[in-house]
């Protein structure tokens, strides 16, 4: 049995706004089993990029985690102290980021800044280092890496700087990489190579992902588990197969009605009325209830737990317990 | 390539334009140069000598043409005052001027960097507050009076120093550099203030770009951070400032020769000037364009051998 | 949201404030006469009758430095004036025509921005002789080009906007849209700039009077006298100290509301 060796619970992160703090991730808890691909999928501002940042401790200087633990390979990441997390940041987990054109620095030759993770965490002699380096940058896909090796990033395009970005988190062979909205900033080709890129990674060194995205397609095609994330909220979460072919919660089926396929041809995409709260508002009851199609008045009321209702399949919803009830009728 | 062509172009409209300004302005003095600078009771003949050896009796374009031809062939003139080929003087008087700008910019560059840095690591703190009202103040005293405070200080109350005992280098060379910390300081402090400004600035946008998330993620320490990747970064926009900050340095190494005795090109400029001794002053003046040109020419390599993205390759 | 006070602005309008005050002093009730001297007092370190001492020729060293600090305003501003009146107008062109009269107007200005601006200065006052009104100009030549490139940098980005459009659907012809439209949207850029060129100015004006080539004896001048003073640091040192600390004051002064007013467009 696969152990999990990210697991989140409870989590709670709240920015300083000028007066007051408003939590953007209210209490979840999930966990990523070793060598799987996990997405987290949910519109901009739900909080996804929030836990990612918390896993790593990159948070922002305004965010803060309030309560709650993060629990990677046995331990406590949530008031680790810097140096302890310094030693994880780069070697154990490893991170890639949304903006390839502005994640390197412009200064530094490739091979230097790949390089750097491992003059961080390693006793390497520097020839070993550009070997390594040059092993890698052949590995996530670059042609004549011994060349590139002295490029500045300002002369490659946005997908060769995404693989450059993917060496650096590979490197040191990192127990789990997550990947923030890797392939939102570039082309559809180039998407579809990082995302065979990172399932290769994830086959050949059963690297564990943590994969967020805001496109439900992206993640069928690489996640085998997704959570989906709604205002700070976990609301279904699952694998993904079932996730698509039996969505729950009226969130996920409104997300996934509205990718648009060949199926659909003809038909209206279908649209969630409303929009995403903002997170000052104090919350009573379900978050996504004002929007919802399918609302009883304990919805507004009172917040529902999640409950398991499949194999692995989880939602935070009162229709389930309706639907239970119905089929318990008689 | 435009960038460069721009470059040249301005260099060389400078030097014209200064020199030509110099020139010209002495020649349209109203009145006969020639009496102006021997006086009224000169007699004729010497009038007529200095005229004949100024040349003054040709057209001022003409006159202009060959003192600019000479000058850049090395014959610079002639004082009037010290009745000395001009080279000689500028010769005999560059180390002076040299050492003083030299060791000025080390002192700037030495304290600005690590403290700009650190004041823009401690943003907000108070010990932020300090170095920013500090440089504050810095900023608004005038060279020549920071100057005085320095003798006041160093010279007459702690006595380290003897104020307008200037030892030549030919004679003690260690005196001499101890005998130039004053001055120096007196050159840098301002422009620390300013160089502390902008730096912090510089660091403190740099801070939240991307790159340097990506430089964190990577566990590598603050200080490793700022040092390995922000401040590269933040350097352009030092050496952006470098030309001013020469700029400033010439300027006031004028005034802090004058105060403190030093025999170097600046007191020479003045003293040719209360002499109106034209030949000296448009000579010097001509120098001192090449020598802004030229430190020009060196930050725009610099310049280029630091951002690789405006390489020519 | 909270009000926060801008404390740039309130210490610099005190500063400026205080300097202000001792020239109405001088203006209206001045302790001494400037001039007088008293070869019996010389020297005296600062007491009840005399403020702040008493110089080589025993004048009152308050008295001298109010009235020093009228020559310093009246061409601290005049400068600015200078500078800023012509800055515009070059700037103002240079950034709305564009073209070859813009290369040359930045040409010429990078050209003046290059060199350092005190031996300019000095050239100018070699040709045209000392006085207030030669300083001024040479102060003022040197300062056009600060101004000009502020100008210019406004004008190139107000120039685009709708407003300026809509002026030139009306009719207006070039010269009506360059400063009745456009020149008073740059106000923010200027403002900053003109209290940065007054302290420059102050700077610049006391470092030439050291140097002996500011304004002419017996016009009182807070440079020249600190270049007195200096010969007196070891019997009078309060002579250099106070004359100096006014000049810093005045120019924190400036710095300080410039700082402000900064702060206040930055958004």
């Amino acid at each position: 049995m696969a152990q999990e060796l990210l697991s989140i619970k409870n989590l709670s992160i709240g920015i300083n706004g000028i007066n007051e703090c408003n939590d953007v991730v209210n209490g979840i808890s999930f966990g990523i089993k070793n060598g799987e691909i996990m997405g987290i999928v949910g519109e901009s501002g739900c909080g996804k990029s929030m836990t990612a940042l918390s896993i790593m401790g990159l948070l922002p200087k305004n965010a803060m985690i309030r309560e709650g633990s993060i629990l990677f390979n046995g331990i406590e990441l949530n008031g680790i102290n810097k140096e302890e997390l310094r030693k994880i940041q780069g070697k154990d987990i490893s991170i890639v980021f949304q903006e390839p054109m502005t994640s390197l620095n412009p200064l530094i030759t490739i091979g230097k800044q790949v390089g750097e993770v491992l003059k961080i965490h390693f006793k390497f002699t520097k020839l070993e280092r550009k070997t390594m380096v040059i092993d890698t940058l052949k590995k996530v896909g670059l042609k004549s890496p011994e060349e590139l090796y002295d490029y500045y990033p300002h002369q490659l395009s946005g997908g060769m700087r995404q693989r450059v970005i993917i060496a650096m988190a590979i490197i040191c062979r990192p127990k789990l990489i997550i990947a923030d909205e890797p392939t939102t900033a570039l082309d559809v080709t180039v998407q579809d190579k990082i995302l065979d890129l990172l399932k290769e990674i994830n086959r050949e060194f059963k690297t564990t992902i943590l994969f967020i995205s805001h496109d439900l397609a992206v993640i069928n095609k690489l996640c085998d588990n997704v959570v989906v994330m709604y205002a700070g909220d976990i609301v279904e979460e699952g694998i993904t197969r079932n996730i698509f072919t039996n969505p729950v919660h009226e969130y996920t089926k409104g997300l996934i009605g509205s990718i648009p396929s060949k199926e659909k041809k003809g038909k209206r995409l279908v649209n969630i009325k409303g929009k995403v709260p903002s997170i000052t508002i104090k919350k009573i009851g379900c978050v996504f209830a004002p929007r919802c199609d399918n609302t009883t008045d304990q919805c507004f009321l009172e917040k529902p737990q999640i409950i398991e209702i499949g194999y692995r399949h989880k939602v935070a919803c009162y229709s389930t317990k309706r639907d239970s009830d119905i089929n318990n009728v008689g | 390539m435009k960038y460069v062509v721009r470059k040249i172009i301005t260099l060389i409209i400078t030097l014209v334009f200064v020199s030509g300004l110099t020139f010209f302005a002495f020649n349209v003095v109203p009145g006969d140069p020639a009496l102006v600078m021997l006086g009224t009771n000169a007699s004729p003949q010497k009038l007529e000598n200095l005229r004949e050896e100024l040349g003054l009796n040709q057209s001022l374009v003409k006159r202009y043409i060959s003192w600019s031809g000479n000058f850049v062939k090395g014959d610079m003139g002639k004082s009037i005052r010290f009745s000395q080929p001009v080279k000689n003087l500028i010769v005999s008087r560059i180390p002076v001027t040299f050492s003083l700008a030299l060791m000025s910019l080390l002192l700037i560059v030495a304290i600005s960097i690590p403290l700009g840095v650190y004041s823009a690591k401690k943003e907000g703190t108070f010990i932020d507050v300090i170095i920013s009202t500090t440089s504050q103040i810095s900023r608004s005293i005038p060279s020549f009076f920071m100057g005085i405070i320095l003798i006041l200080i160093f010279g007459i109350i702690l006595q380290f120093f003897s104020p307008g005992k200037y030892v030549d280098y030919n004679q003690d060379i260690v005196e001499f550099f101890l005998y130039l910390i004053c001055p120096s300081l007196a050159i840098a402090i301002p422009n620390i203030a300013t160089l502390v400004k902008f730096l912090r600035a510089g660091v403190l946008s740099e801070m939240s770009k991307d790159y340097v998330r990506t430089a964190y993620s990577k566990g590598n320490k603050e200080n490793s951070v700022l040092y390995n990747h922000i401040l590269k970064n933040a350097i352009i926009t030092i050496i952006t400032l470098m030309g001013m900050i020469i700029s400033e340095i010439l300027a006031g190494s004028l005034i802090i020769e004058q105060l403190f005795g030093l025999p170097g090109i600046g007191s020479l400029l003045i003293m040719s000037v209360s002499t109106r001794d034209f030949p000296l002053i448009q000579a010097l003046v001509l120098y001192i364009a090449f020598i802004v040109i030229f430190i020009n020419f060196l930050v725009d390599i610099l310049y280029q051998i630091i951002d690789p993205r405006i390489r020519v390759r | 949201m909270k009000k926060r006070n801008n404390w740039n602005l309130i210490v610099g309008y005190v500063l400026t404030g205080f300097i202000i005050l001792l020239m109405l002093i001088d203006v209206f009730c001045a302790p001494y006469n400037p001039d007088k001297m008293n070869v019996a007092e010389r020297f005296q370190a600062p007491n009840i009758r005399h403020l702040l001492g008493t110089d080589n020729f025993g004048r009152d060293i308050f008295s001298r430095i109010i009235s020093g600090i009228k020559t310093t305003f009246f061409v601290a501003i005049s400068t600015v004036a200078f500078g800023t009146f012509f800055g515009v107008i070059f700037g103002g062109i240079a950034g709305y025509i564009g073209g070859w009269i813009d290369e040359i107007i930045m040409r010429v200005n990078d050209a003046i921005l290059a060199f350092p601006g005190i031996i300019l200065a000095l050239v100018i006052v070699t040709v045209l002789g000392q006085g207030k009104y030669q300083i001024v100009l040479a102060l003022g030549i040197i300062f056009v080009p600060s101004f000009s490139r502020i100008t210019r940098s406004e004008f190139l980005q107000l120039k685009d906007q709708e407003f300026v459009k809509s002026a030139k659907v009306f009719g207006a012809n070039p010269l009506r849209i360059m400063f009745v439209h456009i020149l008073p949207n740059t106000y923010p850029a200027l403002l900053s700039a003109i209290t940065i060129g007054f302290s420059n100015a102050v700077l610049s004006e006391s470092s030439l009077s050291f140097l002996g080539f500011g304004v002419k004896p017996p016009e009182p001048s807070l440079g020249r006298m600190l270049s007195e003073a200096q010969g007196y640091l070891f019997n009078a040192p309060w002579y250099a100290i106070t004359t100096g600390i006014v000049i810093v004051i005045t120019v924190l002064g400036f710095n300080f509301i410039s700082e402000g007013i900064r702060k206040v467009y930055e958004r």
